[in-house]
């Protein structure tokens, strides 16, 4: 696996990747138009070239560009036509995998608060304190005018299953003729649904829904591990033995979460509740060979905006584990396939 | 291990950093050589939930006659007793120092580090010439005034309850500048370690110059300091040959092994400190690095989980 910071544009922000020693550029272009086009792309991969640097996932295809098609409005299929100019124009520009969602109200947390180590703040997501203050909890993100806004309907899993299913059977060939891989991010938090509207992509059945809905070696998962960790019951290492074994893993967040859904704390990854030496074998044992993007965890103190000193910790823990991996790989052999 | 940060007590935003990344140790320096000093310096790591270990250096500049065997050593030796008394009485239990005349040790801080990060390094191309070095000074007169140092100050320090741990000469050359230095490889070493058999006795490893020592066995010499109960306290550090001298880089590039060290340290129940060498500047780092620092802590937490995993 290949280990990756998101950044724009910014040259301190491009330094500081290869400072920190890594390779890989996770980045959005901008879709002034709808879409995302051609020049663009190039211009964003040349730049990150030059800091040799590759771009090998764009983190993310904005939901606004396919809002209709999520809630099954009239105009969903001139989105999905704008999706389908954005794909086959990361393929021509050599990006090989583009990530999405289908988090109709986006993600949600209820608190920030310095309750961490070292007075750290962590951000927090408890589903007792968003049905108290449901509109709140989306406004995490801040007040962005591509960010979802409050729902006026309902919308039903079975309703929002079949407007996904509509826009995986229009994508997916393009993506297999384009050469880009699709990869789904699950819902952040994997709660089932919130204000009434479902949140589909919450559970590991529904990963692996997504996945047989259109079978295609195009159409897989980006593995948030800090989103499938919440899942309640689950076992994210064994998740990533499930999906990494059916090849389906086409990204990765490295993330370290404490407790499960319907509450947890983003914690340092250190002290969550994740072997994550176990998770590196696991990539490992599986044969991921993708990106793996350091996730957002809290920050440090006199932190910039981009939460540098937290990354750097963060992408020297990653590189440790990674490290004792090489260094000690006849002690940690293999597990045996299934 | 414990693993520790060097850092300023009297900056709370470094003690919260250094919890935030879940160190519990640190080393500091006094703001001055006072009982009342070292206590409140002490007191201000444990306030913030942090356990002060050692004082990271002597300053050279309060035994420098001692050094060199010149009129003043005595006061400075009787200073230097009555701040071992304070150290003990302080509750600090270790204090490192150097045995080396000044000289250029490092020559460039550039930005030639991975990235463009700035590091620094010895290029000795770059000494425009010898630095001044004191007249009849030389190897054994080092030795023997190490002796003399030593003879004065370890009686008082195993009775304060505080061991004196030496820092071999980086770059690990017999002279640099034209400059006599003694601590310089495994011979050295083990001449060092006969001069006393007190249990106060000891040295305070850096990686990185044990690695620059021609032909050296960076584990082979940690474990035999060890097992001789000599291994006080270690540092993490790390270099990159570069034609005849060397540019310090992150942990995780260049020819000390992290993950091999901790492996040797936790083979020998190391239960002393390990701290993390003063890293490259990234961009837009301050001064004492905390970006760099993070990203080093982080790398030597995760391979201590690993390590302690080994069988």
């Amino acid at each position: 696996m290949k280990i990756g910071l998101h950044a724009g544009m910014q040259d301190d922000a491009l330094r500081f990747i290869r400072q920190l020693g890594l390779r890989q550029v996770i980045s959005a272009p901008p879709a002034p138009d709808g879409y995302f086009d051609l020049p663009t792309l190039l211009r964003m991969k040349t730049h990150f070239a030059s800091f040799v640097l590759e771009w090998q996932v764009i983190e993310n295809l904005p939901t606004q560009l396919y809002h209709k098609a999520m809630w099954g409005l009239p105009g969903r299929d001139e989105q999905i036509e704008n999706c389908i100019r954005s794909i086959r124009n990361v393929g021509a520009a050599g990006i090989p995998v583009l990530q999405y969602g289908w988090m109709i109200l986006g993600g949600l947390r209820t608190e920030y608060s310095p309750t961490g180590r070292g007075g750290a703040r962590y951000s927090r997501f408890d589903l007792s304190v968003a049905e108290r203050h449901p509109v709140a909890a989306m406004d995490w993100l801040g007040s962005d005018p591509c960010y979802p806004k409050a729902p006026d309907r309902k919308l039903d899993a079975d309703e929002a299953w079949q407007h996904y299913a509509y826009f995986l059977r229009c994508l997916v060939p393009v993506a297999e003729e384009a050469g880009v891989k699709l990869a789904i991010h699950p819902d952040d938090p994997p709660i089932p649904h919130y204000m009434g509207v479902a949140r589909i992509i919450s559970s590991l059945d529904a990963l692996q829904r997504v996945i047989d809905t259109v079978p295609s070696p195009n159409n897989g998962l980006g593995f948030c591990q800090g989103t499938i960790a919440t899942m309640a019951g689950v076992d994210v290492v064994e998740a990533i033995y499930r999906f990494g074994r059916q090849g389906k893993i086409f990204f990765a967040h490295f993330r370290n979460p404490r407790g499960q859904s319907p509450r947890f704390d983003e914690v340092f990854p250190d002290e969550g509740d994740t072997d994550m030496f176990a998770a590196v074998r696991a990539y490992r044992d599986v044969g991921y060979d993708g990106v793996m993007r350091i996730d957002h965890c809290p920050s440090v103190v006199g932190d910039n905006e981009r939460s540098d000193r937290s990354f750097a910790y963060q992408v020297g823990y990653a590189k440790g584990l990674v490290a004792a991996l090489q260094s000690f790989e006849p002690h940690f052999p293999p597990r045996g396939g299934h | 291990m414990k693993l520790a940060l060097t850092l300023d007590t009297r900056d709370e935003h470094d003690l919260i950093f250094c919890q935030q990344v879940g160190v519990r140790y640190v080393l500091s320096q006094p703001d001055a050589w006072d009982l009342a000093a070292l206590r409140a310096m002490r007191h201000r790591a444990h306030i913030a939930g942090l356990e002060l270990l050692a004082v990271e250096a002597l300053p050279p500049a309060l035994y420098a006659n001692a050094l060199l065997g010149a009129p003043g050593a005595d006061a400075e030796i009787a200073a230097l007793q009555q701040m071992l008394r304070d150290l003990g009485a302080a509750g600090i239990a270790t204090v490192a120092y150097r045995w080396a005349p000044p000289t250029l040790e490092r020559t460039t801080f550039a930005p030639l580090g991975r990235g463009g990060a700035q590091v620094r390094g010895y290029d000795p191309a770059l000494l425009v010439r010898d630095m001044p070095s004191p007249p009849g000074l030389n190897a054994e007169a080092l030795w023997i005034n190490l002796a003399r140092f030593l003879d004065a100050l370890l009686p008082v320090a195993e009775h304060a309850g505080v061991r004196l741990a030496a820092q071999l000469d980086c770059p690990p050359r017999a002279s640099v500048g034209g400059v006599p230095r003694i601590l310089v490889g495994p011979a050295a070493i083990r001449r060092f370690l006969d001069l006393a058999p007190s249990p106060a006795h000891g040295l305070d490893l850096h990686t990185e110059t044990v690695a620059l020592i021609p032909d050296s066995d960076l584990n082979a010499l940690i474990r035999q300091i060890a097992r001789r109960g000599k291994l006080f306290m270690l540092r993490l550090g790390s270099v990159q040959p570069h034609g005849d001298g060397f540019r310090e880089c992150f942990l995780d590039e260049g020819i000390v092994s992290v993950p091999q060290v901790l492996r040797t340290l936790r083979e020998l129940g190391y239960t002393g400190i390990v701290r993390t060498a003063p890293p490259p500047t990234l961009v837009g780092d301050t001064d004492w690095g905390h970006k760099g620092r993070a990203h080093d802590i982080g790398y030597v937490k995760a391979l201590s989980q690993v390590v302690e995993q080994l069988p």
